[in-house]
């Protein structure tokens, strides 16, 4: 899943980023001023345990849309 | 005629039926998965997105991810280097909240159908001296709406009948009534609370970088 952010340096353009390669250290682009961002070293661990509880918490939201989508009749 | 006193009305037909049942069990079991998904959003994001706030108790800080920015910048030559421009790389640094990286997506339930066709008939034989025929036909529509938990719900349907009666001279009579009650349901799901949405365009938006007292130019 892309998050869009607004480019911080441009601010003209957005830049996609993926959480889960953002956690392991990858950079991204501005595709207007080519800036490149990354995660910093002391934020590495809040994001990584950020990327694994909303890996958790959208195995839990399927679980209940499926059991949303597809109710019994009582 | 005493033998119409033992043939149900339409009314009477319908009213035993377990409509609120029928229309809203799913309905009510979607819609209770539903507000579990929306409690499971509120956690996460409370739980994963902030932290207590230690003096103030009951306020909430978002987590905020510290994220270092690299560009390319052009310096001019000096004399040392004969006056060839080189390009060095500055890193500056901004804060995000985790919210807004990892942001709570949309996931819900799509949309309940509830569609269902009943049929109820009565019927009432008997021998009877007197002569009598008639017969009725109806048909009628009926459309609804209305908010079921976080569904926007609406209901259509119809109902026809039809009534005859006969006697043959002195021998039997009989009579009949039947109904055919066919529900269609949709609900479909609500937006995402504009509340919602101006906190997170809000935090989104609010990236300004703050230069790094440390931050030396790389030479390339
Ligand atoms: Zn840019």
């Amino acid at each position: 899943m892309l998050i869009n952010i607004e480019c911080p340096a441009c601010q003209q353009d957005t830049i996609k980023i993926e959480p889960h390669m953002l956690a392991q250290g990858a950079s991204f682009s501005c595709p207007t001023c080519l800036v490149k961002i990354s995660v910093a070293q002391s934020s590495k661990n809040d994001i990584v345990k950020g990327v694994e509880a909303y890996d958790a918490y959208k195995n839990r939201l399927a679980e209940l849309q499926e059991q949303g989508n597809a109710p019994e009749l009582m | 005629m005493a033998a119409e006193s033992q043939i149900l009305s339409m009314g009477q037909q319908f009213s035993g039926l377990p409509m609120g049942a029928l229309i809203g069990g799913p309905l009510e079991a979607a819609a209770k998965a539903n507000q579990q998904m929306a409690m499971t959003q509120l956690q996460f994001m409370m739980i994963t997105c902030f932290n207590e706030n230690s003096t103030k108790k009951g306020s909430y800080d978002p987590i905020m991810i510290e994220m270092t920015l690299d560009r390319g910048v052009i310096e001019p030559g000096t004399e040392e280097n004969g006056n060839k421009p080189s390009i060095s790389t500055m890193t500056t640094s901004f804060k995000l909240p985790l919210l807004t990286i990892i942001p709570l997506n949309s996931l819900a339930v799509d949309d309940v159908k509830v569609d269902f066709e009943m049929e109820v008939k009565s019927s009432f034989a008997s021998n009877n001296s007197t002569e009598h025929k008639s017969s009725t036909a109806e048909k009628a529509s009926f459309s609804a709406g209305g908010n079921v938990g976080p569904f926007h719900v609406e209901v259509h349907g119809s109902v026809s009948h039809n009534s005859s009666s006969e006697a043959k001279s002195d021998t039997h009579y009989k009579q009949s009534n039947s109904a055919k009650y066919s529900v269609s349901v949709h609900a479909g799901q609500l937006p995402l609370p504009q509340g919602v949405k101006t906190i997170i365009d809000a935090y989104a938006k609010n990236v300004s970088p703050v230069t790094l007292p440390a931050a030396e130019p790389v030479k390339s």
